[in-house]
């Protein structure tokens, strides 16, 4: 029986869950997200290696990705 | 706006500066006249809102490093138009600081979002970040002074929004790196202090320009140039912000 810890909370898993997990991983780590209804614990985000599966080559131009950001030279256009 | 003045003051007291009368003046004209997206409590409120996505949060520290790359990349072109020797040094180590500053935005990504990239995509976004010689280039063409002033102008209200951008970001980052929280301090002061000098050399550019007879152009320069960069912030951040 495999045993997922994340902050003092630990869960058994049964086999086929515990298959099922490390299969859908395939050696990268899974990190689950969920929420408490009643007395279960309902997964609804399995993301693997933090969600991250490929950096953009275009960071700008992902919509909402731009603000927020460094501004460290003049204006575009200036110079 | 008296709040970003007060801000605005006390990141120039930190960084060493005295009291820049001419340029603070200029500036609280202008957050008056043209008050900056940034000013407001929505603004903070958005950021937020954005930030608990972690995957947002992990392209923003992306982005950021690419950012400071390109800034340093435009910053080292411009030491090339700048006549004054002192000046030109300044926005030589200027460049070499973002450039670092690229570097350390992955830093702070390895150790907030450990498992976040993989080594391969790490290499890549490194490898974007500028490497400059260690003899600069010699100046070329350079600009009138009210030019650089101009330009100078342009860079210290990037300073400032990027400073305020990093007291957003650390409180957040600081939530979600649980046992590598003295790492992180490291890393963020390390370019918190590097902006407050960069914000301090060009705010001392500017005061010193306007003190030699040129207050009421610097007044005009300001409120013009931020009336641009509150139109390409808000630009940036979208109209998501105020709904």
């Amino acid at each position: 029986m495999a045993e997922a810890k994340n902050q003092g909370l630990s869960f058994t898993l049964t086999k086929e869950q515990e298959q099922a997990l490390k299969l859908l991983g395939g050696g990268i780590p899974v990190r689950l997200a969920g929420v408490v209804k009643d007395d279960r614990l309902v997964i609804d985000v399995v993301a693997l290696n933090n969600g991250i599966v490929k950096v953009s080559e275009q960071p700008f131009n992902i919509p909402g990705m731009a603000p927020f950001i460094a501004c460290n030279g003049p204006m575009p256009g200036e110079e | 706006m008296i709040a970003l003045r007060s801000l605005l003051e006390s990141e120039l007291t930190a960084a060493g500066v005295g009291r820049l009368e001419h340029y603070l003046g200029a500036m609280s004209d202008g957050f008056e006249s043209n008050p900056p997206p940034f000013a407001f409590a929505e603004y903070g409120d958005h950021y937020r809102r954005c930030a608990v996505n972690p995957y947002w949060l992990i392209q923003s520290l992306i982005s950021n490093s690419v950012k400071e790359g390109d800034g340093a990349r435009d910053l080292w072109k411009l030491t090339t138009r700048i006549e004054d020797d002192g000046l030109r040094a300044q926005v030589v180590q200027h460049a070499r600081d973002e450039a670092r500053h690229a570097r350390l935005y992955i830093g702070i990504l390895r150790t907030v979002f450990p498992h976040a990239l993989s080594k391969e995509d790490e290499r890549y976004i490194l490898d974007r970040a500028p490497r400059f010689d260690v003899t600069p280039p010699a100046p070329v063409a350079p600009h009138p002074l009210a030019r650089v002033v101009d330009l100078i102008v342009q860079i210290n209200l990037g300073e400032f929004r990027t400073r305020l951008h990093q007291l957003l970001m650390m409180p957040v980052l600081d939530c979600l790196c649980s046992g590598r929280e003295t790492r992180l301090a490291v890393l963020m002061e390390s370019i918190a202090r590097d902006e407050l000098q960069h914000l301090a050399y060009t705010a001392e550019v500017i005061d010193r320009w306007m003190g030699d007879g040129n207050g009421p152009e610097g007044r005009r320069l300001v409120a013009s140039r931020l009336q641009q960069f509150n139109a390409l912030t808000t630009r940036e951040v979208g109209e998501q912000m105020f709904h």
